[in-house]
């Protein structure tokens, strides 16, 4: 069965979630909040990028050498309840690249503080690559 | 397998339901047809039919008997599916029926078809019962199986794949039952088959199946497992309690980690990783914060740890606070104790979360924006709310103190319970760092009963304190933050401020241990685990059973866990040759790293591994990870000291919950009748 997945800003080749290349369907409740999904995420940073694998799933992919200082909280609050009232999503997953990930000292140990966790490389979408990604999973 | 308790009492109970009901249908018959035999000479209304009927106690005790069946079916609907209840009473009243009334002398043709569908019956009974779900089965294929005095509970999943021979069964029924069935009731068993057929059926709970149900909808929430104890073979002093429905091992001589360690892998053959732990270190620990801080409540965030037993502890003392930062935690500290001791505090506070909040009553409400100032006003009006300050820049948790005066305005106008300051200095604050943000607090005060808002809350957020409670430092701090507080807030002036801050780590960080095997070793050169040139000689890559994906997962919140090979190596230490080694997880992933470089004896594989102070975020409310077992245990005198103040405490709210909930069963049972 094709890889039903909708890719509002295709990533590079290297640095983001998604490897399917082909036709993407959009869950008919999201496709009208396309434009605005990536509105909301570029708001909180131009360089994330994100998807929806399925229709329980919002991707936001980050750079591996994200910081957190400059980023708005209040801009990241909003991000998440338009993906709880408008997407209506049950998880938000952030994405990074493994290469340059500092697990302990980098953006994953700020998304831990305010309440994501470490997702196990079993439980990520299809598109996801274990070797190359990590991924940490927020709980809608 | 063996079938569990819960299977064996469902098939009893559904066989003597169905048993009342068919038995007693062939005496109603016989006792029917006599009264109207007699009625129909005398009687003329049905009224009076009906009274004569029930004066006859051939007719009258039968129709009770048949009540009390249905009394009894209600109750299994309750305690059992209602997909297999169903179907089998309603199977074995009609083998009951058949045989009762032959026994009785009741003319029936029994063809070779009417047996044929009474055998079908009785085949899918017995298919169906073996697949209910039963609650002391342990299906999960990760946990230590219960061998050798060591039982370990599971939480049952209920597969909807036992709807389909349910019905499947209805429908054999219909087809071959000696009692005639109506049409109807054939096309809906009809139709309900093929909707339950078209419906994927769910395999055995097993941990892929949780993974693959994970990808496409929520996270199975799984119950954390217990672990249960049984007193070693001639050791007497060892005894096994209960305590909120988990087993605790109270030992009269102290023990540490160590040795109960010891003692778990020496009764268990698996080699899955699991904790211990020490009941006792978290009330000593309570208690010590309460002699060293008297006027600051304890605060225990619920993501520290979920365990049930260690909420439990903690709920039974009235002084501590449950922080909780999502809706499932505040659903488990409902669990647990009142709303009006739950603290709504996340970093990332959502609309969402401020309505569920509101919706349990929920005590109080941190917030840090007017916008979410808003938020409360809308959806949790009662719920008092702290306003998160940030007095140090280099900490972003709260607003800033040029905002505070708006949003103390905007509550007014609101009319919102704005009745606390609450702040957050950082993992390297110390004792002068509480006192100015502690005078800045006062200020704030001081404003806020200008504008005509009653403060009375302070929140001290997580005070950096080491957890040796007999040290000097943690003295001089505990000192410091009484005195400051005494001569800011002084209590002939400030008797209704309550101060409360975040102990989570400092109450549970020492009381659990985890243990893991060592599951695979590969040696190499030491400086390519140290990163240092000088390192000669050999090192090794050891593997184990848990990783961040697991319990590791606390690296990422500045814990650090550091391990030791749980049993004494054979040799004298000193001839034992050290080795640097690093620790990785199962996954053998770049980012699965337990532990980048220790120093200790060669390992073998298959030996174990003992982490201590691994109590603060390794044990989740919900994960994609099975969660571990944990063997608890308590010395006695601290049990007993336990055990009194939980008798002393009034029902908690979860009890008086359950109370309730069976009051409103009970009373839906009368409104049928």
């Amino acid at each position: 069965m094709a890889e039903v997945i909708l890719i509002f800003s295709p990533p590079t080749r290297r640095a983001g979630p998604a490897k399917a290349d082909g036709v993407f369907d959009a869950p008919p409740h999201v496709t009208p909040y396309k434009e605005e999904t990536i509105r909301r995420v570029k708001a909180v940073s131009p360089s994330w990028g994100c998807g929806m694998p399925d229709k329980e799933t919002l991707v936001v992919v980050m750079p591996a050498d994200q910081k957190h200082n400059g980023l708005s909280k209040e801009k990241f609050v909003d991000l998440l309840e338009f993906a709880e009232d408008k997407l209506q999503v049950s998880r938000v997953l952030a994405v990074f690249e493994k290469q340059g990930l500092s697990m302990t000292e980098g953006f994953p140990r700020t998304l831990r503080y305010v309440g994501f966790r470490v997702l196990s490389p079993e439980a990520y979408p299809n598109c996801i690559t274990a070797d190359v990604h990590f991924v940490m999973c927020y709980r809608v | 397998m063996e079938v569990g308790t819960c299977s064996l009492e469902c098939i009893a109970s559904v066989l003597v339901v169905g048993f009342l009901w068919g038995a007693t249908n062939p005496l109603l018959r016989i006792a029917s047809l006599e009264n109207q035999d007699e009625g129909s000479k005398s009687l003329s209304s049905p009224l009076k039919k009906f009274i004569y009927a029930f004066l006859n106690w051939r007719f009258s005790i039968p129709f009770l008997v048949n009540q009390l069946g249905s009394v009894l079916f209600h109750v299994l609907l309750v305690a059992f599916p209602v997909s297999v209840v169903v179907p089998c009473v309603n199977a074995t009243q009609l083998v009951s029926a058949i045989f009762v009334g032959l026994i009785l002398g009741e003319k029936t043709k029994l063809s070779k078809i009417n047996i044929l569908g009474a055998f079908l019956m009785g085949v899918g009974m017995i298919g169906i019962n073996p697949k209910i779900p039963c609650t002391e089965e342990s299906s999960d294929p990760s946990s230590p199986p219960p061998l050798r005095g060591i039982e370990l509970e599971q939480t049952p999943l209920i597969s909807s794949s036992t709807r389909t021979p349910s019905l499947l069964g209805i429908l054999i029924r219909s087809c071959f039952s000696p009692i005639k069935v109506s049409t109807f009731q054939f096309i809906s068993a009809f139709i309900f088959l093929l909707i339950a057929s078209a419906q994927p059926p769910i395999s055995q709970p097993t941990h892929s199946s949780l993974i693959r149900q994970s990808k496409t909808t929520s996270v199975m929430r799984l119950r954390l497992p217990s672990a249960t104890y049984y007193p070693p073979a001639g050791k007497d002093e060892w005894t096994r309690e209960m305590f909120n429905e988990q087993s605790v091992m109270v030992v009269s001589s102290p023990h540490n980690p160590t040795q109960m360690a010891r003692h778990v892998v020496d009764h268990v053959s698996s080699q899955n990783p699991f904790f211990v732990m020490d009941v006792a270190a978290v009330q000593r620990h309570l208690e010590a914060w309460r002699s060293g801080m008297p006027r600051v409540r304890s605060g225990f965030p619920v993501k520290y740890n979920a365990d049930p037993i260690l909420a439990r502890l903690l709920a039974n003392n009235d002084d501590v606070i449950f922080e909780v930062a999502s809706i499932e935690e505040l659903q488990m500290a409902l669990d647990y104790v009142d709303s009006s001791r739950i603290v709504l505090s996340s970093p990332l506070l959502t609309r969402k979360s401020i309505r569920a909040a509101g919706e349990v009553g929920c005590g109080v409400i941190v917030i840090e924006s007017l916008k979410q100032l808003n938020d409360v006003a809308s959806y949790a009006l009662h719920s008092e709310i702290l306003l998160a300050v940030s007095f140090d820049p280099q900490v972003e948790v709260g607003c800033s103190l040029e905002d505070v005066l708006e949003i103390f305005e905007m509550a007014r106008i609101l009319g919102v319970h704005l009745t606390g300051i609450c702040f957050e200095l950082g993992s390297s604050a110390t004792a002068n760092c509480y006192a100015k943000a502690l005078k800045e607090t006062r200020k704030l005060f001081d404003e806020a009963k200008m504008m005509g808002l009653a403060m009375s809350r302070i929140g001290m957020g997580n005070i950096s304190i080491t957890r040796d409670f007999a040290s000097v430092d943690y003295k001089m701090l505990c000192s410091s933050i009484e005195t400051t507080l005494n001569e800011l807030f002084p209590l002939c002036y400030f008797s209704n401020v309550e101060v409360f801050a975040n102990a989570g780590s400092f109450l549970v960080m020492n009381a659990f241990s985890l243990c893991t095997n060592v599951i695979g070793k590969q040696a190499l050169e030491a400086k390519q685990i140290t990163n240092d040139d000088f390192d000669d000689g050999v090192g090794f890559v050891y593997q184990t059973n848990e990783g961040v994906y697991g319990s590791f997962g606390c690296r990422l919140l500045d814990v650090n866990p550091l391990c030791k090979p749980l049993h004494e190596s054979e040799m004298p230490e000193e001839m034992e040759e050290q080795h640097f080694g690093t620790i990785v997880g199962p996954s053998l992933d770049d980012m699965d790293v337990a532990q980048e470089v220790l120093r200790c004896r060669q390992l073998r594989v298959g030996e174990w591994l003992l982490w201590e102070e691994m109590g603060a975020f390794t044990i989740p409310i919900q994960s994609d990870q099975p969660a571990l077992p944990v063997y608890y245990y308590a010395g006695r005198e601290c049990w007993d000291r336990l055990m009194n103040k939980a008798l002393d405490r009034r029902p908690s709210s979860s009890f008086q919950r359950r109370r309730f909930d069976r009051r409103q069963r009970l009373r839906g049972l009368l409104i049928f009748f």
